[in-house]
């Protein structure tokens, strides 16, 4: 059985230390996809926050027979990422060009390395890229190319079919390409 | 298969993904060696993928799991309950609940060994009940009968001439007219028949 599944069913016995384990495992997952979705830092924690307590609600309807762990986890997460933008969007679209947020990597001070210090500021530039895709074609490329998820998996989370998962991914990444290109982004 | 620029769009991911049938992939590796476009369109997109898979994960705010473990421990552990006892299904389980108390109320009440729960017995359970329905309900029906053919006989019967006793209600049946007195042995008939028990089925 599946790690993460053994955790599980030990937390819906009722048993504390697993459910510990489990959110330490996820955190940085969901925080990511919130982050990378949203392009806030604050915004990202408070929803990696209420994705850890929808998660520990329906932690019982979890079947592990019908896919992975973390399949389920980006579902819930992906979710309630829906719900949040469908919930902003009436403020999105009146805040200004000049009041769009301005995208934080990492909200350190410390002195980076150069390879690190580039690789921030790449991940900045991504950000910003990701921000300017709708909303279909960026959540496509997160999952796929930022968070690893096969074809399978995606088509599951966006409970669409295969072809347009394939058809989202393809799209996105050719926006964003452009996008990056415009901002004189050239990979290396 | 003739491959061109659309295609090369269109499959790009195919393309990046190595899933492109040995067909396609040749057909596509004749067209780019062609056509710099393309050639240069897949080695972009392609450097972009790459450079987005090695992006190493951002780091989460400090205590944030902490935080999370600390939000969720204010929460019941009802929440950990099997799924049947969500709020979702309440209206479900009452409604089954109420169903059974109503199917047994209906075989036979009392405590579950009064009554037989094979397929026979419920039949004859529910036959009998029925029947017994249906004979209330006539015999309602016949007593409203008489009920009414009483009131309409007595209005339209015509005032007795004379004075007529105030102190008795009812008039002794000496000082009776005739017509009345025939009237009340009708009605004692009528009476009479409506209190026959009947057989029930």
């Amino acid at each position: 059985m599946e790690p993460d599944a053994q955790l599980v069913r030990l937390c819906v016995r009722g048993d504390g230390p697993s459910w510990e384990e489990l959110v330490r495992r996820h955190t940085r997952r969901v925080y990511n996809l919130c982050y990378r979705f949203t392009g806030n830092a604050a915004t990202a924690e408070d929803l990696s926050q209420e994705v850890f307590i929808r998660v520990y609600r329906t932690l019982a309807s979890y079947q592990s027979t019908e896919g992975a762990f973390t399949t389920w986890l980006t579902c819930v997460t992906r979710n309630l990422l829906v719900d949040h933008y469908r919930r902003t969007r009436r403020e999105r679209l009146t805040d200004s060009i000049d009041q769009m947020p301005q995208f934080q990597d990492r909200p350190s001070q410390v002195r980076l390395p150069d390879t690190l210090a580039q690789a921030s500021e790449l991940s900045a530039q991504v950000q910003q890229a990701l921000g300017k895709l709708s909303p279909e074609l960026r959540e496509a490329v997160i999952l796929r190319d930022l968070q690893g998820l096969d074809y399978q998996e995606i088509q599951v989370v966006l409970q669409v079919p295969e072809g347009t998962v394939k058809s989202r991914i393809n799209r996105g990444r050719l926006e964003l390409a452009r996008i990056l290109e415009e901002m004189g982004v050239r990979p290396v | 298969m003739d491959w061109n620029c659309t295609l090369t769009e269109e499959r790009l991911s195919d393309v990046l993904d190595h899933t492109l049938s040995p067909r396609d992939s040749a057909s596509f590796l004749a067209h780019a060696s062609q056509c710099k476009r393309c050639a240069r369109l897949v080695a972009q997109v392609g450097g972009i993928v790459s450079e987005l898979r090695q992006l190493p994960w951002v780091e989460e705010p400090p205590f944030l799991s902490s935080k999370i473990i600390a939000r969720t421990r204010e929460i019941p552990r009802l929440a950990w309950s099997p799924a049947i006892w969500q709020t979702r299904f309440a209206m479900g389980i009452v409604t089954v609940a109420a169903t059974f108390l109503i199917v047994f109320h209906a075989v036979g009440s009392g405590t579950p060994e009064k009554f037989q729960l094979s397929p026979a017995s419920l039949y004859r359970d529910a036959n009998r009940r029925i029947h017994l329905t249906y004979a209330r309900g006539v015999r309602f029906v016949n007593d409203l009968r008489v009920v009414y053919e009483i009131e309409s006989r007595l209005s339209s019967q015509p005032p007795a001439p004379g004075p007529r006793p105030h102190s008795d209600a009812r008039p002794k049946p000496e000082t009776a007219p005739p017509a009345d007195r025939a009237f009340r042995r009708e009605l004692a008939s009528l009476e009479t028949q409506n209190e026959t028990p009947r057989s029930i089925p």
